[in-house]
C-alpha cells in the first residue's frame, strides 16, 4: 500500500511537473513568437485549455489525498469524542469513493464517446484533436478511487491511522529551530 | 405542458430577447395553449455543452453551434465551409434550413446525438473590426486579426493579415491592450461583445456570415413527449422565432452602426484591390472546398456543394419581396416544413 | 417538491456533510448529483457529473491560476520574497500592521495584472503569509488579509467578472472598469483600516518592528532587485500589449524561475518542492470548483432563482429595499456558488427588476461584482480562503482563515452599505 502511494506520488510529481513546465514554456514561446515572428505558437490556447489545464486540475487529486490535503472542515468533528472520529473518517472515505467511482464511470463513458467520434476543434486552418484529452479524467478520478479504496481497506485492517494534524503544534515544535 | 429551453448566450442576446420568446408565443397559439415554454438564458448549459446537454435531456431545446462539435457534424457542418456564399441572411438561413432538413446524412447526425433539427438563423455580414484603419491590402500587412473558423482564417491570410485565435471573452482585453489589432466578426458584435470602446474602424469587405447554428434543436426526449400535431406546431413556431432572430441581427447591425458612428467609429469601404482580393479568395475557396469536405468524410461533396449554392440562389429570389418577419416565417414553413411528415421526422 | 424546499434541503445537506468532515468538494458534488437526480432524473444527473469536470477546467482563461500558484511557490522557495518583505519590514514595520498593509498593497498590485481573484490570491498568498507569520503576526489576521486582498483581483481591471457583466447587461466595459477601479481602491483602503482597527483592539496580534536607520533602509532596498525585475517584466509586458492578463501568469512563473536560476537560489530540490506545492494546491482547488459549478447547475435546474426573483417582485419594495434584498440574496448564494456561475444564473432575473426601478446598470454591475467577491471569502465555500489555506497549510487551519476574515468582511459590509446609501449620487 505504501509502495503504491509512493508510486502514485512520484508519477504525479514527475508528470505534473513536466506539464507545468510545458505550460510555462509554451505560453512564453507563444508570446515571443507572436511578437518577433508574426504568428504565435500554433494551437497554444487549445493545448493549454484542453490538455494542460485538465491534467493540472485533476491528475493531482489522488496525490492530494495521499498527502491528506483535500479541504475539509475539522472544527466540528474535533469536538466529538475520540472514538467517533474514525467512524466519521471512514464514512467520509466511503462517500468519497462512491462519488469518485461514479465520476470515473461517467467520464470514461464520455471519453469513449468522444473517441468514437474522433472529437476535434478547429483552430485557425487546422484541426486540433481533443478526444485524447477526455481520457485524462477517468485516469485521474480512477486513481483517486483506488487510493480511497486502499484507505478504506487500511482503516478496516487497522493499518491506516489518521494523524490528528495540528499545524500550530507542529509549528511550536519547530519554533526552536527557526529562531 | 412546459418545455424548458436554454438559449445559452445570456439575457441580452437575440436568442433570449427575440428567438425563444417568439417561439413560445407561437407554440402556445398553434397548440391552443397545450404547450408553453420557459427559458434559462445562462447558467445552466454553456453553448459548448449544448450537444451533450440536449442528448441527455438536461434541457428540452437549445442552439447547437455546429463548429463547436465539428467531429460530430461533418455533413451538417458543410454549410459552415460555404458561409461565404450569399449576402442576405434571410436567404442564407432559408437555404441552410432547407438543405439540412432534406439531407439524410445530416438528419442521421442529429439523430445520433438525440436531437431534432428545427431550422437555422444566420448573422449579418462579417467585417474587420479594428483599432487601426484598414483601407488597402498594404494596411492589412502585419496586423494580427482574430478569426473564428477555418474559412475566415484563410480569408485573412489571403488578404495579407496574420490570423490569431482568442476566446471571445478575451476579445475586449486583447483589442484594448493591442495583443490583437482586429477581429473578423459580424458588425453586431460591436454591441454583443461590447467592443464600442475599443474598436475604432470597421472595414466592410462583404464576405461571409455565421450560418452554422442549429438555432432551436429539440431534445429527443421532448420530441417523444409530442404527437405529430404538436411537433408540427413546434417546427412552425420555431420558424417564427428564427425569423425574428434574423431580423434581430439586422436591427442589431443598424443599432451598432448608429451607436458606433456616435462613438466616432469610422465605417470604411476598402479600395477596389482589396475587394477584388476578397472576391478572388471566395472563388478560389469554392474551387477547393470539395476536396476539403471529402477529406472530412463527406461523400459526393461536389453535388452537395452545388445543391447548397443553388438553394441560396433560390432563396435570394424567394425573399426578395418578403416584407414582414411573419411573412418570412410563413414562407419558410410553406417551402420547407409543410412538406414534412411529422410522424416520421426526427424518428 | 417545490424549488424552495429543494434549495433549502440541499443547502442543509451540504452544511451537514461539511460538518461531518466530508471533504468540501465531495459534499458539493454529492448533493448536486442527488439534487439534479431528484429534480430531473438519472440521465441528466449522470450527464452533468460526466461533462462538468472537463468543461469547467478546460479553460484557457483559468490557466493563469496554476501559473500564478507556481510563481508564488517558486519565489517563496527560492527566497526571492524574503528580500521584498525585509524591505517592507524595514520601511513599514514601524506602522501598526505594516506587513499586512504591505500585503494588501501587493494584492492591489497583482489585481492590476490578473483578471480573477483566485489567481490574485494564488500569486500573493505564498509570498506574504509565511513572512507575516515569521514576523509574529496573528496567523488569522495574516491569512485573512491576503484572502480578502485577493478579492480586489476581480474589481481592479482587468476583470473577467466585469467583462462578462458588460456583455450580458450591454453596458460599456470601460465604464465598468473605471467603477471597479474606484471600488477596488476603496476596498483596499477599508481593508487597511480593518487591519488598523485590529491593532487598536489587540496590539499584540500585529507586533511592530523597531525603527531602522536610513542606511539600513537603503541596504534592505538593494536586496529587492530580483522582485523588481519580476514586477517590471510582468507589468511592462502587460501594459505594452506584449501579452494578455491570462498569459501574465506564465510570464510571471517563467521570470521567477529564470531569476531564481540566475541568483543560484532556486536549487533542484527547491524547484521540485515548488512543483509539489503547486500540484497539491491545484489538486485540492479545481475539484472544489467543479463542486461549486455543479451546485450552480442544481440551483438553475431547481428553478430556485426564478422563485427568488418572483419573491422579490412580490414584496413590492422601494428601490433601496429591493437593493438590500438583492444584496442578501447574493451574500447567500455567494456562500455556496462560484462567482461567474452565480452571475450567469442571476442576471437574467435581476436585470429586469433593476431596469424597473431605474437603477443604473453600471453601478449595479460593480455592486454585483463586489458582492460576488465577498462570496469568495465567506464560509462554507470560499475559494479565496481555500487558496490561502492551501498555500499555507503547513501552519494554519481552515477555520482560522475563516476567523481571520471577520474584520475584512465587516469592512466589505460597510462598503456595500455605503454604496447603496450613496447610490443617488451616481
Ligand atoms: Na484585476
Ligand atoms: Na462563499
Amino acid at each position: 500500500m505504501r509502495g503504491f502511494e509512493t508510486f502514485v506520488s512520484r508519477v504525479t510529481v514527475a508528470f505534473g511537473g513536466l506539464i507545468l513546465c510545458l505550460m510555462v514554456v509554451q505560453i512564453m514561446l507563444d508570446v515571443f513568437m507572436r511578437q518577433f515572428a508574426g504568428a504565435g505558437f500554433p494551437a497554444t490556447a487549445e493545448l493549454v485549455a484542453k490538455y494542460y489545464m485538465v491534467a493540472v486540475s485533476f491528475l493531482p487529486i489522488a496525490f492530494t489525498e495521499i498527502k491528506r490535503r483535500h479541504v475539509e472542515a475539522t472544527i466540528f468533528a474535533d469536538a466529538l469524542p475520540a472514538r467517533a472520529r474514525p467512524v466519521l473518517l471512514f464514512g467520509g472515505f466511503a462517500l468519497s469513493l462512491v462519488i469518485y467511482a461514479l465520476i470515473t464511470f461517467g467520464t470514461a463513458r464520455e471519453a469513449l464517446r468522444q473517441t468514437s467520434q474522433g472529437a476535434y476543434v478547429e483552430t485557425g486552418t487546422m484541426n486540433f484533436l481533443t478526444w485524447p484529452s477526455y481520457w485524462i479524467l477517468p485516469v485521474a478520478f480512477g486513481l483517486m478511487s483506488v487510493v480511497l479504496l486502499l484507505r478504506l481497506v487500511g482503516m478496516a485492517t487497522g493499518s491506516y491511522v489518521d494523524h490528528a494534524h495540528d499545524p500550530l503544534e507542529e509549528l511550536d515544535s519547530h519554533a526552536g529551530e527557526t529562531h | 405542458e412546459t418545455m424548458r429551453t436554454t438559449s445559452a448566450f445570456g439575457p441580452s442576446h437575440v436568442q433570449a430577447t427575440k428567438v425563444y420568446p417568439k417561439l413560445f408565443e407561437k407554440l402556445k397559439e398553434f397548440t391552443g395553449g397545450r404547450w408553453e415554454g420557459v427559458d434559462t438564458p445562462s447558467g445552466l448549459l454553456s453553448p459548448g455543452e449544448m450537444n451533450a446537454g440536449l442528448r441527455d435531456g438536461v434541457s428540452d431545446m437549445g442552439p447547437v453551434i455546429l463548429p463547436y462539435f465539428a467531429a460530430d457534424y461533418p455533413e451538417s457542418g458543410l454549410v459552415a465551409e460555404l458561409s461565404v456564399v450569399g449576402r442576405d441572411n434571410r436567404a442564407i438561413a432559408g437555404a441552410v434550413t432547407e438543405y439540412i432538413v432534406n439531407c439524410a446524412e445530416c438528419q442521421a447526425e442529429f439523430k445520433k446525438f438525440g436531437q431534432v433539427y428545427l431550422g437555422a438563423d444566420a448573422t449579418t455580414l462579417y467585417a474587420l473590426l479594428s483599432t487601426k484603419p484598414i483601407r488597402t491590402l498594404d494596411d492589412m500587412k502585419g496586423l494580427r486579426i482574430r478569426t473564428a473558423g477555418a474559412v475566415f482564417t484563410r480569408l485573412v491570410e489571403a488578404l495579407g493579415g496574420t490570423p490569431a485565435q482568442m476566446p471571445s471573452n478575451e476579445l475586449f482585453e486583447g483589442l484594448s491592450q493591442g495583443v490583437i489589432d482586429a477581429t473578423y466578426s459580424s458588425i453586431p458584435d460591436l454591441k454583443n461583445a461590447r467592443l464600442y470602446d475599443v474598436v475604432k474602424y470597421v472595414t466592410e469587405i462583404n464576405q461571409g456570415v455565421f450560418n452554422a447554428a442549429a438555432t432551436n434543436n429539440a431534445s429527443r426526449m421532448l420530441w417523444e413527449r409530442m404527437g405529430p400535431e404538436d411537433r408540427n406546431a413546434l417546427a412552425h413556431a420555431a420558424q417564427y422565432g428564427q425569423a425574428l432572430g434574423i431580423e434581430g441581427w439586422r436591427e442589431a447591425e443598424a443599432e451598432a452602426r448608429a451607436e458606433g458612428a456616435k462613438k466616432g467609429i469610422e465605417f470604411i469601404t476598402p479600395d477596389d484591390a482589396m475587394l477584388k482580393a476578397a472576391n478572388a479568395f471566395t472563388e478560389q475557396h469554392l474551387a477547393s472546398v470539395v476536396g476539403t469536405l471529402e477529406q472530412r468524410g463527406v461523400t459526393d461533396a461536389g453535388a452537395k456543394v452545388a445543391k447548397y449554392i443553388a438553394l441560396v440562389e433560390k432563396w435570394e429570389g424567394l425573399v426578395k419581396d418578403v416584407r414582414t418577419t411573419d411573412d418570412y416565417a410563413e414562407l419558410r414553413y410553406r417551402e420547407i416544413w409543410s412538406k414534412i411528415d411529422f410522424s416520421k421526422y426526427g424518428e | 417538491m417545490d424549488p424552495l424546499s429543494i434549495g433549502i434541503l440541499c443547502v442543509v445537506c451540504v452544511l451537514a456533510l461539511i460538518a461531518l468532515r466530508v471533504p468540501i468538494a465531495v459534499a458539493l458534488i454529492t448533493v448536486s448529483f442527488f439534487g439534479i437526480y431528484g429534480v430531473t432524473g438519472q440521465i441528466p444527473a449522470m450527464s452533468m457529473l460526466s461533462t462538468v469536470p472537463y468543461n469547467s477546467s478546460a479553460s484557457w482563461t483559468l490557466s493563469s491560476v496554476p501559473m500564478f500558484l507556481l510563481m508564488g511557490f517558486v519565489t517563496y522557495h527560492s527566497g526571492l520574497t524574503r528580500g521584498l518583505f525585509d524591505a517592507a519590514r524595514v520601511w513599514w514595520g514601524w506602522l501598526p500592521g505594516g506587513l499586512a498593509i504591505a500585503s494588501l498593497a501587493g494584492a492591489g498590485g497583482f489585481a492590476a495584472v490578473t483578471g480573477s481573484s483566485v489567481a490574485c490570491s494564488a500569486a500573493i498568498g505564498r509570498i506574504a503569509v509565511p513572512e507575516m507569520q515569521r514576523a509574529g503576526y496573528d496567523i488569522r489576521i495574516a491569512t485573512g488579509a491576503v484572502a480578502a486582498g485577493g478579492t480586489i483581483g476581480a474589481l481592479i481591471p482587468p476583470s473577467i467578472l466585469l467583462i462578462l457583466f458588460g456583455i450580458y447587461a450591454e453596458v460599456s466595459i470601460n465604464a465598468l472598469f473605471l467603477g471597479g477601479f474606484y471600488v477596488g481602491l476603496l476596498s483596499l483602503a477599508l481593508y487597511m483600516a480593518a487591519v488598523f482597527s485590529v491593532y487598536l483592539m489587540a496590539p499584540e496580534r500585529l507586533p511592530r518592528a523597531r525603527s531602522y536607520t536610513f542606511a539600513e533602509k537603503l541596504g534592505a532596498t538593494r536586496e529587492i532587485w530580483p522582485v523588481l525585475v519580476l514586477v517590471i517584466a510582468v507589468f511592462g509586458g502587460l501594459f505594452t500589449g506584449y501579452f494578455t492578463a491570462t498569459e501574465a501568469g506564465a510570464v510571471g512563473a517563467f521570470f521567477s524561475i529564470v531569476i531564481g536560476i540566475v541568483q543560484r537560489s532556486l536549487t533542484r530540490e527547491r524547484f521540485v518542492e515548488s512543483i509539489v506545492d503547486t500540484l497539491l494546491s491545484s489538486g485540492g482547488l479545481f475539484v472544489i470548483a467543479v463542486g461549486a459549478n455543479l451546485f450552480t447547475r442544481l440551483v438553475a435546474m431547481s428553478g430556485l432563482s426564478h422563485e427568488i426573483s418572483q419573491f422579490i417582485e412580490g414584496l413590492g419594495l422601494g428601490t433601496t429595499g429591493v437593493l438590500i434584498v438583492i444584496t442578501l440574496v447574493y451574500l447567500l448564494l455567494g456562500m455556496f456558488l462560484e462567482p461567474i456561475g452565480a452571475m450567469l444564473l442571476t442576471l437574467p432575473l435581476f436585470l429586469p427588476i433593476i431596469g424597473m426601478h431605474g437603477i443604473d446598470k453600471i453601478w449595479f454591475g460593480i455592486l454585483v461584482a463586489k458582492l460576488l467577491e465577498i462570496g469568495m471569502i465567506t464560509p462554507p465555500v470560499g475559494l479565496n480562503v481555500f487558496v490561502i489555506h492551501s498555500v499555507s497549510k503547513d501552519f494554519v487551519r481552515l477555520e482560522q482563515v475563516f476567523a481571520g476574515i471577520i474584520p475584512f468582511l465587516a469592512a466589505d459590509l460597510i462598503l456595500v452599505a455605503l454604496m447603496i446609501a450613496s447610490r443617488s449620487l451616481f
